[in-house]
């Protein structure tokens, strides 16, 4: 049985109040008093090698404690932090080969982007270290930089790595090549988009900062950082200190962003756990914004050409995508998975294609290396998808929404095994749409557009239809305890970096036990107190976690039922169970479930042998993805003399399954939508050709902010619940992100296509759009 | 950052000379600028000598067609007070940065440090006002030599600006998305017996006057005498955010707006 969670109730908030007003523990608020300083010394150069790196003027400052290159590293005995995940084929099966690209924590004798750490400078003041650190004097021999997603078939003049003479990372295929092509050559329509999903900073509020020490006695390393849970991370520092995973304890606590970039560690947690060690005091270090876009991970940054075949009827027959996937420098945490693997288990969408078929190869370049970044190639696939929709149905001549009808998969085919063997549970993909045109009126628009005309702008209206993936990493361990102060413990793996989670686990854990909601102890984010499992990441706290809790507090009350039998008089079937409190039939008697471990306790002292207890790890697991499906549509007007573009109506019909807490839906969305619209509108990171970063700063990575925003939005939950856990759950984290950047463009393009606009390419600046208006008229 | 000597003067006089005994201090107003530069260590003065505290440095005073306002003269400041006397400039000044860049922020600091992309350089421009330092007058058209270049010399400080205070002003700002900068704008004044319009964000050599432009609107103050004007794109800004092309293209269309908004109703 489901449990109706928060729908009437008003909202659970456990959490925002406290960050609001300053009162939260970001890593840098909790550096022990007396932590040293670390700064770090950066490279100017994007690819070149290191012929000398001199610190002798920079030692000699006041206050400077230590300065560490990659040869004291070496002599630490760490190394390099390897690629994680392998890639491996589309059938799960075997791994697929690709260049093996150890990244050292402080750079030795090449460097390979713009901002790689080179050395560190640990001084007792974060002034004094800076001040040193612009006295190491780095000679770099300069090397040809190599910049753009693009691959040349040819071997390229200074290689990035030696093993890929022309920087190509890996080849990767899924499905069957030719049978795609085939069906693509015979098809009466073939239409063909080139994409580009230009390169993103993650730009979490909180920048990454870390708080690092060692322990001589234990041997044991403590690093205080932000991330979306320590298991990743952990796994990749021991790794790389080169101890074992009980050497190392990892602690999160309140963080303020991750989207996808503090999942893995980091070259900066190394060296100043090493300089921590060899210094025996603790040594911290924030970024700077500046350090934040040069040496946070990347996302997105792949480009994309996508064809299909379709019928003259509108039958999308085979799609075929060929992807260019820029890994940046090193192949990091899931990197190359992205524009590949995730492809494919996002590609078939909301339609029945028969046939599909994938190429990815992924370049390095002398950029940061890439990595998630919210929504993980699920945005890129859906903008392959819906901007394919779209383009066909102009070539076709058919209505856009009535292509896509036609090619929907029916909720009577549920389940439906889609072409990767991923098995739709559920999901009504025309429902999302209706209702998604009702709520837009999309009917009505073209009297909308009309009127804008009459004052001078093109106005249009786009929509995306979408299927995603969600719950990488299908088991979740909860830790459930009771206390005898009468206080139920969680702990758990995936730590919140601003979804709430604690109050969507406390809220599922209370309505369940019939206990208030301060009556929960949330455990997140200590890698030595919570169990094994995976961060945050694939929008799968809700589902999974949730589940977890679900099950561990119905479990929980079953052991209590077992404990009140031993207690009173009763049988556990005369002993009923509501609003957190037993009643043993017959006699009346009560006992509340917070109650049961301090009655236990008792009873044991009095000599009683009563061996259950309400603690239990229990996990959550899950036969597969779940998989959130919707209906976005924007409406937007361009100005025809300037190209300047405003987002009035945006329409989100979302089915993430049955809704634990509107109002966190809500925020997910409207977030999700918001880094969308970022991508879909301005957001960009710039490099030159010589690989320098123009957008180094907030005065030039153009976040979006309320001005961007849509004037009106409105959002609409349409579960269709999943069996494929307790809760009917589905995700939500990504969803908005997944489906804006395309309802973005199709509106954009939508709005330009009466002038004969046909190309266009994210991010739709204005004077891109201008551009684009001026060529078409050309 | 680095570490510098801060002094707080009382007068011009007393900044003037620390300025003179010492060539590696520097003049601190609003800090705006200035102080994001010092963090990203692009620049690190001996002595920083704040003008905020001379009081000869502050406010706006009106005297018949024109208005003084004082080097050290915030934006919020201009934005509040000018409203009423030069609502043209108290518009421009509302729409610099956030509060908190208006606040601390002055005019005397944007015209001093004279950023491609700066607001005040295209009002004082259009209007041909006059820069008042401590040595000497120079009238705007002599003053903008290039980006971030004034006539200013080493150590000279702008203590005031004059402008003659023009019939009708609007300053019509296209933003660049990230700094909210101008990318390109123009500031279209008019005047009994001329109309300037200078052109802040677009050119390679920093603020202009638009030549053309002033002729077209001095004979006919209507959108449509500049409407069909254009300006050649070569040194136009060409960057991530817009072409040259589209840069140039924008002067004449920004301009047109201005005097719709000045001319209707
Ligand atoms: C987030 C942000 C957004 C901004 N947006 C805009 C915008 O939209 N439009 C815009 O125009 N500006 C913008 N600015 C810049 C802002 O207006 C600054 O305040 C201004 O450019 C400099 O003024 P200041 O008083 O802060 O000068 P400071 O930073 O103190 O000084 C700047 C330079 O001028 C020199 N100087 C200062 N005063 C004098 C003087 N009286 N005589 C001689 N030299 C002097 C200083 O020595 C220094 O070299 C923005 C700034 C920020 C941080």
């Amino acid at each position: 049985m489901v449990e109706k969670y928060g729908t009437a109730q008003s909202p659970v908030d456990l959490e925002s109040e406290a960050l609001v007003k300053g009162q939260g523990q970001y890593t840098d608020d909790i550096a022990p008093a007396g932590a040293l300083h670390g700064v770090f010394v950066r490279s100017t150069v994007a690819h070149g090698i290191i012929r000398s790196i001199d610190t002798a003027a920079a030692a000699e400052l006041p206050g400077v404690l230590g300065i560490y290159t990659a040869r004291d590293l070496a002599d630490a005995g760490t190394n390099p932090i390897m690629f994680m995940v392998p890639l491996m084929s589309a059938d799960g099966k075997t791994p697929v080969p690709y260049v093996s690209t150890p990244r050292p924590a402080l750079a030795g004798d090449r460097v390979r982007h713009i901002g790689e750490a080179i050395a560190l400078v640990v001084a007792d003041s974060a002034g004094a270290a800076q001040d040193a650190a612009d006295l190491v004097e780095v000679d770099i021999e300069e090397l040809t930089a190599h910049i753009g997603t693009r691959l040349s078939e040819d071997p390229v003049e200074d290689p990035i790595w030696d093993e890929a003479p022309n920087n190509q990372a890996y080849t990767w295929y899924a499905g069957d090549q030719e049978a795609v092509q085939a069906t693509i050559a015979a098809s009466p329509y073939k239409v063909t988009l080139e994409l580009n999903n230009q390169r993103l900073a993650g730009s979490p509020m909180e920048p990454r900062a870390a708080t690092a020490s060692f322990d001589p006695e234990s041997g044991r390393y403590t690093l205080y950082a932000g991330s979306q849970g320590t298991m990743f991370l952990r796994k990749g520092f021991a790794d790389a200190l080169g101890v074992g995973m009980d050497k190392v304890h990892v602690i999160s606590k309140d963080v303020g962003g991750g989207f996808g970039l503090k999942v893995y560690v980091y070259p900066e947690y190394v060296a100043i756990s090493v300089a921590a060690r060899l210094l025996g005091q603790a040594v911290r270090w924030t970024a700077t914004r500046s350090e934040a876009l040069q040496a946070d991970q990347g996302g997105r940054d792949s480009h994309c050409t996508v064809t299909g075949g379709f019928d003259a009827d509108g039958q999308l027959n085979a799609l075929y995508c060929d992807i260019i996937g820029n890994m940046g420098a090193y192949s990091i945490g899931i990197g190359p998975r992205v524009p590949s693997s995730v492809i494919a288990e996002n590609i078939v969408g909301p339609y029945a294609t028969p046939l599909i078929g994938i190429r990815s190869r992924g370049v390095h370049s002398n950029t940061i290396p890439t990595s998630p970044y919210r929504g993980a190639g699920r945005p890129e696939t859906t903008y392959m998808l819906e901007r394919l929709m779209d383009e066909a149905a102009i070539q076709l001549d058919i209505d856009r929404v009535e292509l896509r009808r036609r090619n929907l998969i029916d909720r009577e085919q549920m389940p439906f095994t889609n072409q990767f063997g991923h098995v739709y549970d559920s999901g009504d993909f025309a429902a999302v749409l209706d209702g998604a045109m009702a709520s837009s009126d999309w009917a009505g628009f073209e009297a909308r557009r009309a009127e804008a005309a009459t004052r001078g702008k093109l106005r249009g209206i786009g929509c995306a239809l979408f299927v995603e993936t969600a719950g990488a990493y299908f088991q979740e361990p909860l830790d459930f305890r009771v206390t005898e102060d009468g206080m139920v413990e969680v702990r758990v793996v995936g730590v919140s970096t601003g979804q709430r989670h604690r109050s969507t686990i406390t809220h599922i854990a209370c309505s369940i036990l019939g206990i208030p909601l301060d009556k929960v102890r949330y455990i997140a984010g200590d890698s030595d107190d919570v169990p094994v499992g995976s961060p945050t990441v694939g929008s799968r706290v809700g589902q999974m976690t949730g589940s977890a809790m679900h099950i561990a507090a119905h479990s929980a009350i079953e052991r209590g039922r077992a404990i009140v039998g031993h207690l009173s008089s009763g049988q556990p079937n005369d002993i009923t169970f509501a609003n957190g409190v037993y009643t043993v039939a017959g006699t009346g008697e009560t006992m509340a479930f917070l109650d049961l471990p301090r009655r236990l306790a008792e009873a044991r002292a009095e000599g009683r042998e009563i061996e259950e207890t309400l603690d239990a790890v229990e996990t959550f697991q899950s036969p597969g993805f779940s998989f959130p499906n919707g209906c976005h549509v924007a409406e937007v007007e361009v100005d025809e003399l300037t190209g300047e573009m405003q987002i009035l109506n945006y329409t989100a019909v979302d089915d993430c399954g049955n809704v634990i807490n509107h109002r966190e839906v809500e925020a997910q969305l409207m977030g999700g939508i918001a880094q969308g619209i970022g991508q879909g509108i301005m957001e960009q990171m710039v490099y030159d050709e010589s690989g320098q970063l123009l957008s180094g700063s907030f005065m030039d990575y153009a976040m979006p902010r309320i001005t961007e925003m849509p004037q009106a939005m409105t959002i609409v939950d349409l579960p269709d619940p999943t069996p494929s856990n307790p809760l009917g759950a589905k995700g939500v984290g990504e969803s908005g992100t997944t489906a804006s950047v395309s309802t973005v463009a199709n509106a954009v393009a939508d709005a330009l296509r009466a002038r004969g606009v046909t190309n266009l390419q994210t991010p739709l600046t204005a004077s891109r759009l201008w551009e684009a208006m001026r060529t078409a008229s050309a | 950052m680095h570490n510098f000597e801060f002094i707080r003067a009382t007068s011009v006089a007393e900044a003037a000379e620390i300025l003179r005994d010492d060539p590696e201090a520097g003049l601190l107003s609003g800090g705006q600028t200035l102080l994001p530069t010092m963090k990203q260590r692009l620049a690190a003065p001996s002595k920083l000598v704040s003008l905020t505290a001379i009081e000869a440095l502050k406010g706006l005073s009106q005297e018949g067609d024109s208005l003084t306002i004082g080097g050290a003269t915030t934006h919020a400041e201009v934005a509040e007070r000018a409203v009423g006397i030069f609502p043209g400039l108290a518009s421009l000044a509302g729409r610099i940065g956030d509060p908190a860049v208006r606040n601390r922020g002055t005019i005397g600091g944007s015209l001093a440090n004279n950023d491609p992309a700066a607001c005040y350089p295209a009002a004082a421009l259009a209007c041909g006002a006059m820069m008042v330092t401590d040595r000497r007058e120079i009238p705007a058209d002599d003053y903008f030599l290039g980006v971030f270049e004034t006539a200013l010399q080493d150590g000279e400080i702008l203590t005031a600006v004059r402008f003659p205070i023009p019939e009708a002003a609007c300053y019509q700002k296209f933003i660049q998305p990230a700094s909210r900068f101008s990318m390109v704008a123009v500031f279209v004044a008019r005047f009994a017996d001329r109309v300037g319009v200078a052109v802040t964000g677009a050119s390679e050599d920093g603020v202009f006057r638009w030549a053309e432009g002033e002729a077209a609107l001095g004979a006919a103050f209507t959108p449509d005498a500049v409407q069909g004007l254009s300006l050649p794109e070569t040194g136009m800004i060409t960057d991530s955010f817009g072409t040259g092309a589209f840069r140039a293209h924008l002067i004449p269309v920004l301009t047109a707006r201005a005097v719709t908004s000045l001319t209707a109703g």
